[in-house]
């Protein structure tokens, strides 16, 4: 009830403002968006290591299309960004009935959908199914250093559909809270039931760190760290960390990525992601048993030609525990190490 | 002719805009702005205008100008210094995008009857799309605009180049513009219909 009332409330405030706005600056529509293929071979012959996209062994496969569109009239603005391709749909978004899956056709293709309206310079409000404020790495390629994904990214939300409020203290420092559906829900059916907050510290130009927490039944609750520094115009380092807690302690995960970068030339540059996960006591994720741990060192390269960007990437995994297949005929896990070679092409626009 | 003019709503309107542009900047006559390298090797537009009027005048005109613009300046005697920004964008087709914040310094230098100004010391700083399908710019990292890329990114940059060019010609037309105007009329009453008066 009192959410409900929360949210009449800020309605009418959102309804009230749009009535009084006299600024009608009009800025044209921004049409972006990424084409990404790759191919990737798993040394085991099979597919083996636990990454959310580049999934497929020995196969030139598809990521997805990306299309977003932005328009801003005054201080009303919209995002809708849509995605077409394994990687935008059943890797990454629910379809229609709520699940991850790619036999199911009926997705929405949507990986952003909000409205905003900035009341003022500092204070904005923003509502529909946007890209989850948790994390380092992000679904679209453009995104990311790294074509692969990290075990803590393939284990936080994706998507995060509900209502937000950022306000902006100064350029160096910012809050948000929110409210917010489950992980990953386009519909609630057992109500707006997540909280989330963020605050934004940038001590310095070209260092930003957010102090993330969503927390909610059945969700979970999970803290997290996301920061990094272009220390230089040619070194750039990141760190994230988090860790999280089922609902009646009944598991969760923990762990850390370190991504130093460096450019070499502004069309080559070579970046590291160095992780450690640990799945806590009580469930396996991503088959990392029950309270043991898995390490994963990738390393990627980023050969930049103006909008077309290809990754040639070499990952190692090892595991505490045997999680991974020595080869093809491998009827269980019965090794502890994986390692992979991956080439993506990412066209961006 | 005015039958057509009339029909064409928009170039009447393109045309009327010309002639009015032309008719304030009739008075004066400036070296055409050229964006070139200078003799420290930084792109720089440069270019000097003959407006007659006194140099007090062209001073408290910069002034509005440059503040309607955002760019903070330090004055010392008859010379004046800032920084500014552009911002460009890269388009194909239907897709658009920022690309690009350029920062740069501006000078400039007046006397009885003309004035001289350049923008210099461009840098780009780039804009990456962020997980909510925004672009934002990527804070930390700061391009001279002399940096030429290897042969697979020199696309890119010279479209950044012409760009940026296009954007100093705006700067000029709008400053040109500011400086040729008279003072800024009273902001008139706005009117009242009065069913008495007619």
């Amino acid at each position: 009830m009192k959410i409900r009332n929360l949210l009449l409330s800020l309605f009418v405030c959102a309804a009230t403002s749009v009535s009084a706005q006299d600024s009608t600056a009009v800025n044209p529509l921004v049409i972006s968006g990424s084409v990404d293929t790759y191919f990737k071979y798993d040394f085991s012959k099979r597919s083996n290591i636990q990454t959310s996209f580049a999934t497929d062994h020995n196969s030139v496969s598809l990521g997805m299309v990306n299309l977003t569109m932005k328009k801003s009239v005054g201080k009303a603005s919209f995002v809708g960004d849509l995605s077409f391709g394994p990687r935008g749909q059943g890797q990454s978004i629910l379809n229609a009935a709520e699940a991850y899956s790619e036999t199911s056709a009926n997705s929405f293709h949507i990986q952003n959908l909000y409205v905003s309206y900035a009341f003022t310079d500092k204070f904005s409000m923003t509502a529909g199914f946007m890209g989850t404020f948790v994390g380092y790495e992000v679904i679209s390629p453009v995104g990311n250093f790294n074509y692969s994904t990290s075990y803590l990214f393939s284990s936080g939300p994706f998507q995060n559909a509900g209502i937000k409020a950022n306000y902006s203290f100064s350029d160096r420092v910012g809050i948000m809270v929110g409210l917010f559906n489950d992980w990953n829900k386009y519909q609630d059916f057992n109500g707006v039931s997540d909280f989330g907050a963020q605050l934004m510290v940038s001590p310095v130009d070209g260092w930003t760190a957010y102090l993330n927490v969503i927390t909610g039944y059945p969700s979970g609750t999970e803290f997290d760290l996301t920061t990094s520094y272009q220390i230089s115009n040619k070194f750039k380092l990141g760190l994230n960390a988090a860790d999280y807690t089922m609902p009646d302690k009944a598991g969760g995960f923990s762990g850390a990525a370190l991504y130093p970068q460096y450019a070499f030339t502004d069309a080559f540059a070579l970046g590291l992601r160095g992780e450690y996960f640990k799945a806590k006591s009580g469930t396996a994720i991503y088959n990392v048993a029950a309270g043991s741990a898995v390490t994963a060192l990738t390393l990627s390269a980023n050969i930049k030609a103006g909008p077309l960007t290809l990754i040639p990437e070499l990952r190692f995994d090892n595991g505490e525990q045997e999680i991974f297949y020595r080869g093809r005929n491998s009827a269980a896990f019965d090794t502890k190490q994986a390692s992979q070679f991956s080439l993506a092409a990412v066209y961006s626009f | 002719m005015f039958l057509r003019l009339q029909l064409c709503g928009k170039p009447v309107f393109l045309l009327c805009y010309l002639v009015c542009i032309c008719s304030t900047l009739a008075g004066q006559t400036s070296s055409a702005g050229r964006f070139s390298k200078d003799e420290n090797d930084k792109f720089t537009w440069y270019e000097v205008v003959h407006e007659p009027l006194p140099s007090d005048t062209l001073f408290s005109r910069m002034q509005g100008f440059l503040a309607a613009e955002g760019i903070k300046v330090l004055q010392s005697g008859q010379e004046m210094g800032g920084e500014g920004l552009f911002r460009i964008s890269r388009s194909a087709l239907v897709s658009a995008h920022p690309a690009a914040r350029i920062s740069f310094s501006f000078h400039m230098e007046w006397k009885e009857g003309k004035y001289r100004y350049w923008l210099t010391n461009f840098t780009s700083t780039p804009f990456k799309r962020n997980r909510y399908g925004q672009f934002e710019l990527q804070q930390g990292i700061s391009t001279p605009l002399e940096e030429e890329p290897g042969s697979l990114n020199r696309k890119n940059w010279e479209a950044d180049l012409k760009s940026v060019e296009g954007a100093a010609r705006r700067f000029s037309v709008r400053m040109r513009l500011a400086m040729a105007r008279s003072a800024p009329a009273q902001a008139s009453q706005p009117r009242v219909v009065k069913g008495s008066d007619w």
